[in-house]
């Protein structure tokens, strides 16, 4: 643990360590241990979606058609190109 | 300078000295955090993010401050750089450290690193943060791109110097996949605020009696795309152990599947050698 923390220090402490940090991390890639970065990581997914429902799509005579995939909730549906969600609808266009 | 026209500092209520204390231990020695001060430490840089500095009457948040001073500054021409580089990942550290001995100054010069007041350092440190995964991302990524082409891989990938470009998505797409480079603190900073939108991510990882890893970690669907068959299932505390099996992940509904960057590669040039590809 630090002893003091960051604005806890005086001007020049502050500015010895972040000097430090910079020129060790000169020498290092900054990585992250795997064991941390995979819970974190999948603490993040858990957080954020609920469910996950992947969507295939084809270009058909340069349109996309996107397939409904099966056990999707009532008020989601499918349909050429747009996916509905309740009241919000995403229409996916293509660039060439 | 009077009184009135020094800057005042509002960080954000949620930041507690426990996010300080994870700052700075990870200022100190990054190899010292634990997963929960890992957390921490990203839970407390997105408080910083909601931070302002109030500077006569007008608020800029953080993030504004460091989009104005460091990035609009140095990224561009930091990036120029980096791509003329021979070996981006091995000297792009160097060259990220002496981009990063350059925000003190700027920030004294704008009268936002002040001596006499600490919560000035939290911006300091704030910027360096950025700056330091920002430019060891985009080193990585470079590096990548190169091994990539070397590897006679098919692929698309953004413009990093264009910074339109450095906002899509995805940083590259292999057969029709969408994939991202990053390294692991910036990748997981980033996917604090945004759920797992790509099919594949390319990362560096390390583990106790290991050295770092290249690792490719997928979505299912992105596995099967590539031709992947039989995984092993993994562990959060065994992953790279088990490597170089394709470790299967699963937590709750959430499944990823780790392997490493050499395998990810074999299996895409064989899939992109069946159709024809430079590699036929």
């Amino acid at each position: 643990m630090p002893e003091k923390l960051l604005t806890e220090m005086n001007y020049d402490e502050m500015s010895s360590l972040i000097d430090n940090f910079i020129d060790r991390s000169a020498q290092q890639s900054g990585e992250m241990p795997a064991n941390s970065f995979f819970a974190l990581l999948f603490a993040n997914l858990a957080q954020r979606i609920k469910q996950t429902f992947e969507v295939e799509g084809r270009v058909v005579n340069g349109q996309l058609v996107l397939v409904q995939p099966s056990g999707l909730p009532a008020d989601f549906y499918v349909q050429n190109n747009q996916i509905v969600i309740g009241e919000q609808r995403i229409v996916v266009k293509l660039r060439a | 300078m009077s009184n009135e026209l020094q800057p005042h500092f509002l960080i954000a209520s949620g930041f507690s000295k426990e996010h300080e204390r994870a700052l700075t231990l990870y200022l100190q020695d990054d190899r010292k955090l634990s997963t929960e001060q890992w957390r921490l430490l990203y839970e407390g840089i997105n408080y910083l993010d909601q931070s302002e500095v109030e500077i006569t009457g007008e608020r800029f948040a953080f993030r504004q401050l460091y989009n104005r001073h460091i990035d609009q500054a140095f990224a561009d021409e930091y990036l120029e750089q980096l791509i003329g580089l021979i070996e981006p990942d091995a000297h792009g550290t160097t060259l990220t450290a002496q981009y990063a001995r350059k925000i003190a100054p700027t920030l004294e010069q704008q009268q936002l690193l002040l001596r006499n007041n600490p919560q000035s350092y939290l911006l300091f440190a704030y910027c360096v943060y950025w700056w330091q995964s920002f430019a060891r991302g985009y080193a990585f990524e470079v590096e990548i791109k190169r091994d990539l082409e070397a590897s006679k891989i098919i692929f698309a990938m953004h413009d990093v110097r264009s910074r339109a470009e450095r906002y899509s998505q995805a940083d590259l797409i292999v057969l029709d996949l969408l994939g991202d480079i990053k390294t692991s603190p910036y990748f997981l900073q980033e996917s604090s605020n945004s759920p797992l939108a790509n099919d594949f991510y390319i990362t560096r990882l390390y583990e106790k009696g290991y050295t770092r890893t290249l690792v490719v970690f997928q979505k299912p669907s992105a596995w099967q795309k590539i031709g992947g068959r039989a995984t092993v299932a993994g562990k959060l505390e065994n992953v790279l152990a088990l490597l170089p099996q394709p470790v299967k992940l699963e937590q709750a509904e959430n499944v990823l599947i780790v392997v490493e960057y050499v395998t990810w590669k074999s299996l895409v040039q064989r899939v992109q050698h069946k159709r024809g590809g430079p590699n036929a």
